[in-house]
This record gives structure tokens, C-alpha cells and sequence, in this order.
């Protein structure tokens, strides 16, 4: 890959306290976002997919600093922005926009559409009265639709048009970087795909970088570049969106890969083999001890419950976060292979 | 070729509202063969639950009103008949929901509500000191009832069984809440099925885990189901017919193969396209959004979305379902004068590319 990237996260945390007790002690932490890296390169779409309750929305609110960092770095076109604040953090949101999930609840019940739509423009004083409205009849009609719309309230539009108005809302400020988070799950399919080709066409035009987070791996596969797998807080595997399907290494992406439910035969050729799909995410405010993922993975071996596994780079571009590709915790593992002679041979599969 | 287990002929309902009349259901045929899974798919306020709560009884009257049509369950006509309806649904339906959370209650161990689904479903009349007395724990057969939900949790794959019955459903996680919930729907032995959108709400590992559980259990049992969802890769995985709804009126029928291999009407065709595949994506979503309910449109209901509609046809005259080849119905004015299959998925292939004059000739000789 060439070029600088525009976001670059490095080992990224997020910890939530957990108070418990009388005077609200502070007793353990959950680790909604626990040591992410990642770089997004301009004009790019990165995808972060993961089951409910693995931290994708945190990540993306933290990357927006919507959400304060509990440790790690932050940079947007090179220039560190985690410990931004004041006039500079304003200046910073013109730059990175949201969408949320469900435009039901992020569009204000009693706010007219064009109000919505110009108040990002108020907040950061761009143009005249006359020039606003101009920018917002403009915004509409770029996401198809019909200009009348800003006379009236969101609970006039369907589902479809709410996100629209929330993608105009984001854009008004010709933003370089949109967090989408989850821009389509609250809809129906048939209009899932028109949102999606909107913001296809959007990235084309106007040259944006989506960071987009998403559960749902066909959508993924269609939209995005590069995709990370997260799971508890962790990236489990990182790579385009290409490989992942055709070669994913990570038993977790193996196991997600292969619980999709698909529509056509075709389809199921490009799944790769079967695995068996087991458990569930466990409580992350008590994490299982190594590699996060153990309890659940078909392929784990006597180490796993012990090191924690980092992610490596197992070919240019692609990094998986599995002790079946050690890298640096490579001793790690042999230690505690060589304490249980017997279990020789179980990873090789 | 026997006759189906359940068939809902032609049924209508409407809902009175401070907006106006909703005439939601119009006109819905289905039939579930003994043995069968039948999924029922459509998006968003096409009507899938209404139909659901009509065939099961539990649809609210008012503001619901059936307007016409009848259900029958094995030879049992359940619209005329409230007693037969309420013996039916308790003994031989169960119904699996979608949201566990609300339909568990949060102040029960999931055991005692267990019991309470195995005592009471059925309609049988139990005296206020019953009532008491199960409410105290003391049921008659409290022992059998316990045995028989730990065997069921245990099949269900909950981990230890007999300590999930004494816990509160805010203790499991939604995967486990969600099998409890198909414990209970199974806990009196129902041969009929319905499930309401059960692996909505779930992650896509945990809907793998419980699909193959019902569907496991459907064999063994040989149980029908009707399934209802938005998501028709689930409904490939576990069906073995598919009906499409759209805006309360079933619109195709077929197996799930010829659903998939050759979708014959326009509204299924979109719906197809607009999911994003691992083979690639090039859909486009369908134009405009279900129709007001208070005044849906004329003709055929999915007319103004149509990319095939005939002027003067589709927008006018009201559609009526169309065999098309074995167990294969089409509601669709492109398939009216009873085509074979295979001229039908002609037709499909020739309309897929742009609207053609051909079928509207053809209409134009043969009125069915």
C-alpha cells in the first residue's frame, strides 16, 4: 500500500469502569476496545464487523472522539487528534462526520428536516442565511430527495428517507472522514440496497474515507476494501475484503464466515469449508484468560487459555490475531506446549 | 394427495384506527402440508405477523376485524368456531416470538414459567386453589413437569439444564434466553409451529446454533412449522416452501429451489436482487416503500413499485393467484393465462431485461 494513510489508530483502548459497592468502587474494567491498530487510507472504505457487544460502536464513536480514549493514539492526516480539544476539536468535526444506526432516534422528533439538515452548518458558521438554505436544498436533492422535504418532520418520512436526511445532515460540512455505523441495519432490504448505492456513489463524488461498521458480512463484502473482524474489544483478523473470504485464517472469522445464511448456490461455494458454530460471546466485563475467543474455538489448543495472542501479519496486508500464527508470543506458546507432551499434534489440522 | 395440515383461504383482515380502516390482509391463501416448513417472507409491514396471530388466535379483536376467509387446521374450521380455535391453539399450536425479553417475564424463574406454560396451555379451566396452589409451587405434578423441562432445556443445549430452571431470565444471554423460549413453545408436545421471526434479534452464530436446533427438532418430531421472517437466507436454510407477502397479499409460492433458481414475480425478483451476496452486489433496491394501508392501491398492490407494470392492467384490474407448473402460484397479471414453468421463467427472464409486449397480449386473449 502506498501513499499516507488518513486515519491511523494505534493500540486504541477504551475501558468502561465497573462501580460496585457502596461508595461505587471502581473494582474491574470492561474493555470495550482493548489495544486496536489499524490505518485507513484515503478514498477507502474499512469495514469493522462483529457480533453485538464486541466494541465496533465504541471503536467508531472513539475514532469520531465522540468518546474520550483510555489510552492510545489517534492520528488524522498525520497530526495526532486524541488529546484535541477546544477550538481545535471543533475544527476536527467538520472534518469527521456519523451516521448512526437508526435515524428514528438520531433525527430530533421536533425539529423541521431542513433545520436538521442546517444546523451543522450553523454550529460551525458557514455562509450566509441565504447560502445555507441554498447548501441544504442541495444536500437533499444529493440524496434524492425531493427538496419540498425540509418543511417537514422526521416522523413524516419513512425509514429510508430518516437515513437520508441523517446522511445529508452528516455531509453538510463537506466532511473528509464518515463514521457509518450501522447505516442500514434498522432497514428493509429493498431499501437497504438504495442507501447502500447512495453512499457508494457519494464516496465517488465527493471523495470520502468511510470507516463503516456493520454486522452483516454480505453487505461487508460488497462495500468495503478492507474489513477487521473484531471480537471483545480485539481486531481477530484484518485484511481486504477479498481474502477474507476466499482465505480468512482466524478460526473466528472461519465460524462467522460460516453462519451466514446465503440467498443464492452460488454462494455457498465461496463460504469456505463448514465449521462448527459454538457458544456465545462471554460477559466482557469477565473476559476468558488468553486468547478471548478459547471457549468458542474449534481450533484451540492447550496454550490458548493461557497467552494471549497478538495480531500478526501472516502475509503482506494480512494480520491475524490467533496463536496458530504466533509471531512474537511464539516462545509463549512453546512453553506451554512442551509442559503437556500429550496434547502434540492437536493443532496441526 | 392428502389434504394440508393448515390452508387459510382468502383471508382478509382490517383494523379500525383513529387514521381510517387499514385493510392489511387481502385476500391471503396458504397452505402447510403435514410435515412441511413453510416460510413466510416479506419486509417490514407486509403483514406476516398479522397472518401469524389470525392462524393462532391471539390477533387482537378489535381494533383487528377478519373480514372474510376461513382457517383450517386438520379438517377444523377455526374462524367459526371460538371453542374449537381456543382447544386447537392450546393443544395442538405453539408459537415461538421473536423478542424473548418481552415475552419472558422478568419476575419469574424460567421453570416456574415453564410449568405454567405445561398446566395451563390448553384452555382447560383450573379453579382459583389450583391456581393458588401451582402459584405456591405446589402443582400435582410438579416433579413430571420438571423432568420434562430439564429434558427439553437439555436439548436445547443449555448448559446445565437444572440450574437454568431456578434462574431469572436477566441471568441468561440472549442466545440462551431464546432457546428457553423454544423450550417452552415445545414443552406440551404441539404438532403445528409458529415462529414468529425467532433469530432476529440474534447474532448471526447464535441464529446458526438455533436454527439447526429447530430444525433438528422439526425432523425428529415431524412437526409443521409455519416460519415466519424478513431474512431469505434463513428462510433457505430452513424451509421447505417459500411464500413471498407483500402489502397483505401472498404474491409467489414455491418450493424454496424454484424460489431462489427462478423468482417468477417482479416484487420477489427485487427483493433478490437488493440483498447483498458473496458473489457480488450490483441490486438496486426497489423504488418507493410499502403502500398506506388505509387506501392501498388498486389493481395489484405492488403496481406503483412494479418495473413491469402494464398500464391500463396492472393499476385496475385486481390480481388473482396463477398456478404456474406443480405446487407453483404466482400472484401477477405477466402470468395470467396459465402458463407452464417454463414459459413463465421466460417471460421472467425476457421482463428481467425490460418490460415486454408479449405477456400483455397474451392477457389480453384469455381472462382465467
Amino acid at each position: 500500500m502506498s501513499g499516507d494513510p488518513l486515519v491511523s489508530v494505534r493500540n486504541l483502548e477504551k475501558y468502561y469502569p465497573v462501580d460496585t459497592g457502596l461508595f461505587s468502587r471502581t473494582e474491574s474494567y470492561v474493555k470495550a476496545v482493548d489495544g486496536v491498530s489499524f490505518d485507513i487510507m484515503p478514498g477507502e472504505t474499512f469495514a469493522v464487523v462483529g457480533e453485538s457487544g464486541c466494541g465496533k460502536t465504541t471503536l467508531g464513536k472513539t475514532v469520531a472522539r465522540l468518546y474520550e480514549a483510555t489510552g492510545g493514539t489517534i492520528a488524522f492526516e498525520g497530526q495526532d487528534i486524541t488529546d484535541l480539544d477546544g477550538k481545535a476539536l471543533r475544527q476536527l468535526r467538520r472534518d469527521i462526520q456519523v451516521v448512526y444506526q437508526d435515524p428514528s432516534s438520531s433525527l430530533n422528533p421536533r425539529r423541521r428536516i431542513g433545520a436538521i439538515v442546517k444546523e451543522p452548518l450553523a454550529v460551525h458558521d458557514v455562509g450566509t442565511k441565504a447560502e445555507r438554505d441554498e447548501r441544504v436544498a442541495e444536500l437533499l436533492r444529493r440524496v434524492d430527495l425531493p427538496v419540498e422535504f425540509r418543511h417537514r418532520y422526521p416522523n413524516a418520512l419513512s425509514g429510508g428517507q430518516k437515513q437520508r436526511v441523517a446522511i445529508a445532515r452528516a455531509l453538510a460540512v463537506e466532511p473528509k472522514f464518515v463514521v457509518l455505523d450501522e447505516p442500514t441495519s434498522a432497514l428493509d432490504v429493498s431499501v437497504q440496497a438504495k442507501v447502500i448505492s447512495l453512499l457508494d456513489d457519494l464516496q465517488d463524488e465527493l471523495d470520502l474515507t468511510y470507516l463503516l461498521i456493520s454486522h452483516d458480512l454480505s453487505l461487508v463484502k460488497n462495500v468495503a476494501d478492507r474489513i477487521g473482524v473484531m471480537y471483545l474489544g480485539n481486531l481477530m483478523e484484518v485484511t481486504d475484503s477479498r481474502t477474507l473470504f476466499e482465505n480468512p485464517v482466524n478460526p473466528y472469522t472461519e465460524q462467522l464466515l460460516s453462519a451466514i445464511p446465503v440467498v443464492e448456490s452460488g454462494e455457498q461455494s465461496l463460504k469456505p469449508p463448514s465449521v462448527e458454530v459454538r457458544g456465545e460471546t462471554p460477559d466482557p466485563k469477565d473476559p476468558p484468560s488468553g486468547c478471548p475467543f478459547h471457549p468458542r474455538c474449534h481450533r484451540a489448543f492447550d496454550a490458548c487459555d493461557a497467552v494471549d495472542p497478538e495480531l500478526v501479519e501472516v502475509e503482506d496486508g494480512h494480520q491475524t490475531r490467533c496463536l496458530h500464527d504466533p509471531g512474537p508470543k511464539a516462545e509463549a506458546v512453546a512453553e506451554h506446549r512442551s509442559d503437556d507432551v500429550t496434547q502434540e499434534g492437536v493443532t496441526e489440522d | 394427495m392428502a389434504d394440508p395440515i393448515l390452508s387459510v383461504d382468502d383471508l382478509s383482515v382490517e383494523f379500525e384506527t383513529y387514521e381510517g380502516r387499514h385493510h392489511v390482509l387481502d385476500g391471503v391463501d396458504l397452505t402447510v402440508e403435514e410435515g412441511e416448513t413453510v416460510a413466510l417472507v416479506g419486509e417490514t409491514g407486509c403483514g406476516k405477523s398479522v397472518t401469524a396471530k389470525s392462524i393462532m388466535g391471539t390477533l387482537p379483536r378489535p381494533p383487528g376485524e377478519i373480514t372474510s376467509g376461513s382457517i383450517t387446521y386438520d379438517g377444523t374450521g377455526l374462524l367459526a368456531d371460538a371453542d374449537a380455535h381456543a382447544r386447537v391453539q392450546g393443544e395442538e399450536m405453539s408459537m415461538i416470538f421473536q423478542d424473548p425479553m418481552t415475552y419472558l417475564s422478568p419476575v419469574y424463574p424460567v421453570g416456574s414459567m415453564m410449568a405454567d406454560v405445561a398446566t395451563y396451555s390448553g384452555g382447560e379451566d383450573v379453579s382459583w386453589l389450583g391456581m393458588l396452589k401451582n402459584l405456591l409451587g405446589r402443582r400435582a405434578n410438579r416433579g413430571e413437569i420438571r423432568e420434562r423441562s430439564i429434558e427439553l432445556l437439555d436439548r436445547m443445549r443449555i448448559p446445565d439444564p437444572e440450574g437454568t430452571l431456578d434462574r431469572y431470565p436477566v441471568e441468561l444471554s440472549g442466545g440462551m434466553r431464546q432457546r428457553v423460549i423454544v423450550a417452552m413453545a415445545l414443552i406440551n408436545d404441539p404438532t403445528f409451529l409458529i415462529a414468529d421471526e425467532p433469530t432476529t434479534a440474534l447474532d448471526v452464530t447464535v441464529q446458526d446454533q438455533i436454527l439447526s436446533l429447530l430444525r433438528e427438532r422439526v425432523e425428529e418430531r415431524d412437526l409443521s412449522m409455519l416460519y415466519i421472517t424478513h431474512n431469505l437466507g434463513v428462510a433457505r436454510e430452513i424451509a421447505d416452501r417459500i411464500c413471498i407477502m407483500y402489502a397483505g397479499e401472498i404474491v409467489e409460492v414455491g418450493t424454496t429451489e424454484e424460489i431462489f433458481d427462478a423468482p417468477l414475480h417482479p416484487y420477489t425478483r427485487g427483493l433478490l436482487d437488493s440483498i447483498p451476496k458473496l458473489t457480488g452486489f450490483e441490486g438496486d433496491g426497489i423504488d418507493g416503500q410499502i403502500p398506506d394501508y388505509t387506501d392501498p392501491p388498486t389493481g395489484c398492490r405492488f403496481h406503483p413499485r412494479c418495473p413491469a407494470a402494464m398500464a391500463g392492467t396492472c393499476d385496475v384490474e385486481p390480481v388473482e393467484s396463477h398456478a404456474v407448473g406443480d405446487d407453483r402460484a404466482v400472484a401477477c397479471h405477466l402470468y395470467e393465462d396459465g402458463m407452464s414453468f417454463g414459459e413463465a421463467a421466460t417471460v421472467a427472464e425476457e421482463e428481467a431485461g425490460g418490460p415486454t409486449d408479449e405477456p400483455v397480449t397474451a392477457e389480453a386473449g384469455g381472462e382465467p
